[in-house]
């Protein structure tokens, strides 16, 4: 008896839940404003601008459809967001394919096309009960970058160019993660057949090495490739002519429960990837980092701008 | 003469006992300190050696790594905790003096501003306008460290019976005999104590020389946060412990060793 009452609670609650959902999603193909309406979710990121403002868009989003949102964005590196995530601390957050594929999965092949990637990623996450919305066209790689000036003085096209033609002793720069990653430094070096004894390596802040590059502390400075400063510093990202770093491209992670909970917030959200280009990711990036905007009003501006509310 | 009376019934032998006593006492925790400290960095070195490391971990978890970072750690603590000493000391000595007093406020002043910056920021300004390295790391820490050691000059000073320094004069010493002989060692123990607490500040501030290409145990710490592997983490903290343990022995030594009699 007892179990028979809990089964018809059950049923009841399920087809309350399917009448709500119905509604939800008629109202949603009418009226932008309200389809989230109900919606309330925790929405995190990483530390770095670009990681901000792409959840700042989820959050900004959610709000202009009549959701809810708890802003906690910027936690401090990938995994622990990561991890706040799988926890269910947090619903959402941008992440990267590569970071994904070999840091969490712990793979190591990064000769894959950023389809191929994407799909295996998404596959493995499965596990742990996270889903994959749709991919950016963007690829937030690293990349090395030296200025123009430089590029030009020594004749840089090419990563390689950087690894032969550069004088000896020049300094590489780069971040702490990055020398610690199994996607970083020593691989790089490796594979680019660069010596220890020809350069020197500084470690330095991520934010920090934009500047010092221009400065000239740094000959090459390791960046991210959709950084904002890049073009604002006068700076230039040569050919990668041996394929070494695996795709980053960002697609937002959602837990399993989330977009169960909510099947509407995944038809809200899913369109974003397609409106954000390399360029875009740059110039989003730029108006925070270089010209100082607000994160929660560029986002605001660029969800209008691509049309993704009216 | 007062204490006979109290304890009218004191022996000379149990009064030897008790000071015998009296001095374990002083100087158990001198002699605990470095056993705790050599049986932590031991089960450290006992834990890593049988741990199995990913591809990420083992970057930093080796020999090689370890002692480099340890080195730069050291060469920032020592360097800019040095650095802070020779500039605080006798800044508070002179901040003390008849002629220098009414400036003593606005210096503090300044010091608490130099503190008050946070500290990761003044470090990266420092590193573009003055170049990347150890040398811009350690000029920040001193900068950020010279509040209290200056603060505990000027205290300890301060804090001197005016009439002992009175009677010395009485006595026919000039300004600086008594800066010497009297005011000084008496304000030791004052300084000392800021001595000590500069070393830890700066021991644990050194972390960040990892921003700015001054090496030491923020390599590990920071990639180990950002990537999260604890192990990694914990080797940085443990390490960094252990460093702030040993600073702060040798410290204690030097206090005991300077500490002028009968104090």
């Amino acid at each position: 008896m007892q179990v028979k009452s809990h089964k018809v609670v059950a049923v009841a609650a399920a087809i309350a839940l399917a009448v709500v959902g119905t509604l939800a999603t008629s109202s949603s193909a009418n009226a932008a404003g309200t389809s989230l309406k109900g919606v309330k979710i925790t929405v995190g990121s990483k530390d770095f601008t670009e990681s901000i403002v792409l959840s700042k868009i989820i959050k900004q989003l959610v709000i202009a459809n009549g959701g809810q949102v708890v802003d906690k964005t910027n936690i401090k590196g990938s995994a622990t967001t990561r991890e706040a995530l799988v926890k269910g601390e947090i619903h959402a957050y941008w992440e990267y394919t590569g970071t994904a594929w070999l840091v969490y999965q712990k793979q190591t092949d990064v000769n894959i096309s950023p389809k191929d990637m994407y799909t295996k990623v998404a596959a493995g996450d499965k596990k742990a009960k996270v889903k994959w919305l749709p991919m950016t066209s963007f690829n937030n790689t690293y990349a090395w970058a030296i200025t123009k000036a430089n590029a030009t003085k020594y004749g840089i096209k090419t990563y390689s160019d950087l690894a032969k033609k550069l004088p000896a002793g020049s300094a590489w720069c780069v971040e702490s993660e990055f020398q610690s990653r199994p996607d970083g430094w020593a691989g790089f070096k490796t594979k680019y057949g660069i010596s220890d004894s020809n350069i020197e390596t500084k470690v330095l802040d991520t934010g920090a090495i934009y500047q010092a590059t221009k400065d000239g502390q740094c000959m090459v400075g390791e960046v991210f490739a959709t950084d904002g400063r890049i073009g604002a510093l006068g700076l230039m990202v040569p050919q990668e002519d041996i394929a070494y770093f695996p795709p980053y491209n960002a697609a937002i992670t959602i837990t399993d429960a989330t977009a169960k909970k909510y099947p509407n917030l995944v038809k809200v959200l899913s369109p974003i990837a397609g409106k954000i280009s390399n360029g875009t990711m740059q110039n989003l990036n730029a108006r925070i980092d270089v010209l100082g905007e607000d994160a929660d009003e560029v986002a605001k501006s660029f969800i209008r701008a691509a049309g993704l509310v009216k | 003469m007062v204490k006979a009376m109290a304890q009218p019934n004191l022996t000379a032998g149990s009064m030897y006992s008790q000071s015998a006593r009296l001095i374990f006492k002083r100087h158990r925790s001198l002699i605990i300190q470095p056993i705790l400290i050599i049986a932590l960095s031991v089960t450290l070195a006992i834990v890593l050696s049988n741990a199995t490391l990913d591809v990420i971990e083992q970057v930093t978890i080796n020999p090689t790594f370890i002692f480099a970072a340890i080195k730069d750690h050291l060469i920032l603590s020592f360097a800019s905790a040095a650095i802070i000493m020779a500039v605080a000391v006798p800044a508070g000595i002179a901040l003390t003096r008849q002629k220098l007093k009414k400036f003593t406020p606005l210096v503090l002043i300044l010091a608490n501003i130099g503190q008050a910056f946070p500290a990761v920021g003044l470090l990266i300004l420092s590193g573009i306008l003055f170049g990347f390295g150890k040398p811009v790391a350690i000029f920040t820490f001193a900068a950020f460290g010279i509040l209290p050691i200056l603060r505990n000059t000027i205290v300890g000073l301060q804090e001197i019976d005016p009439f002992i320094i009175e009677s010395a004069k009485g006595m026919g010493m000039t300004a600086r005999q008594a800066l010497r002989q009297i005011e000084l060692p008496l304000a030791v123990p004052v300084i000392l104590a800021g001595v000590r607490t500069t070393l830890i500040l700066t021991v644990g501030v050194a972390t960040l020389g990892v921003f700015v290409n001054g090496g030491g145990l923020g390599t590990l710490i920071i990639p180990g946060l950002k990537l999260n592997r604890e192990l990694v983490i914990v080797t940085g903290g443990l390490l960094t412990v252990i460093v702030a343990f040993t600073m702060d022995w040798l410290a204690r030594v030097a206090e005991e060793l300077l500490r002028p009699r009968g104090i």
